[in-house]
């Protein structure tokens, strides 16, 4: 299925074993990076049930949950895109779906700002499931902030013509992150914005 | 060495699949939706989390390209590879 496979088969071929050992080992340092931090995202998601049980503030704004998401979702194909054109030497196309992803990080990031705006007059952040919610999201951003500057980074080194079809290693690892954040919230939104029953939480 | 059954394919083939993952994916996201909306308990949380990992299946499978590690290992295995230090 990887599209990087055909670069994975040309480089055996073209560079002999060294290259693509060099470029498989790299790939397993990243995905041993990401499955570590999917168990921090695991450890943090488990928490909401022994925090909060399955309460969920009556003012919480599903829609908002469901907007973000969609952010995500689409900044992920767009992340997709940037790799696959990078893959196939497509050096514009790469540069403009990366920063699409980049535009779409940071609106995500603004919902989420607007999310703890209203958040902060919804439910005390120091209940269980404030406690829990302001956690979650907040390690979550710090993810996406991280995640925009790498494609910051990978879009300078982009611009500068760095990456072609045979070499585009630093494209992958941004890109493999992104998805990787959107992949964390695909189950941090229905923990926080859907499980359980509404309550009242009121700040006062 | 690992192969690749979708070597060969064009950009617009793969830029046309992951259309269709993002479809699929913007589908179970309003199911959820309007699951934790229509359902309580643990029927509920079965529907969200069954949804759940199979949005993150998908995500890791078309877009992470997860089984370039199983493919890696593999490689290893059988010896194709070796384990370098750069």
């Amino acid at each position: 299925m990887a599209m990087t496979d055909l670069i994975h088969a040309d480089l055996h071929e073209k560079y002999g074993t060294k290259a693509y050992s060099s470029l498989m080992m790299h790939r397993l340092g990243l995905w041993l990076f990401i499955i570590s931090d999917a168990f921090f995202f695991m450890a943090l998601i488990s928490s909401r049930y022994f925090v909060a049980s399955t309460d969920r503030p009556d003012t919480l704004i599903q829609e908002l949950g469901l907007l973000l998401t969609a952010i995500l979702l689409l900044s992920s194909l767009s992340a997709y895109r940037s790799e696959v054109a990078a893959s196939h030497g497509d050096n514009e196309g790469a540069k403009r779906w990366i920063l699409i992803t980049i535009i779409f990080g940071l609106i995500f990031l603004g919902g989420v700002v607007f999310a703890w705006y209203e958040a902060f007059h919804d439910f005390p952040p120091a209940s269980g499931f404030g406690t829990t919610f302001f956690t979650l999201t907040g390690i979550h951003t710090t993810h996406v902030v991280s995640g925009i500057i790498l494609l910051a980074f990978v879009y300078r080194r982009a611009a500068k013509g760095e990456y072609g079809p045979d070499h585009y290693r630093g494209f992958e690892g941004a890109a493999k992150y992104w998805h990787f954040v959107d992949l964390a919230w695909v189950f941090i939104y229905p923990i926080l914005y859907l499980v359980g029953e509404s309550v009242e939480m009121g700040v006062h | 060495m690992a192969t690749d059954s979708h070597a060969g394919e064009t950009k617009e083939t793969k830029n046309k699949r992951g259309l269709i993952v993002l479809i699929v994916l913007a589908v179970l996201t309003v199911a959820e939706f309007f699951a934790a909306i229509w359902f309580e308990g643990a029927l509920q949380l079965t529907l969200l989390g069954g949804s759940a990992i199979l949005k993150a299946l998908g995500i890791a499978h078309y877009f992470m390209h997860w089984r370039q590690v199983l493919d890696h290992i593999a490689d290893i295995a059988a010896g194709d590879a070796e384990v370098v230090e750069d």
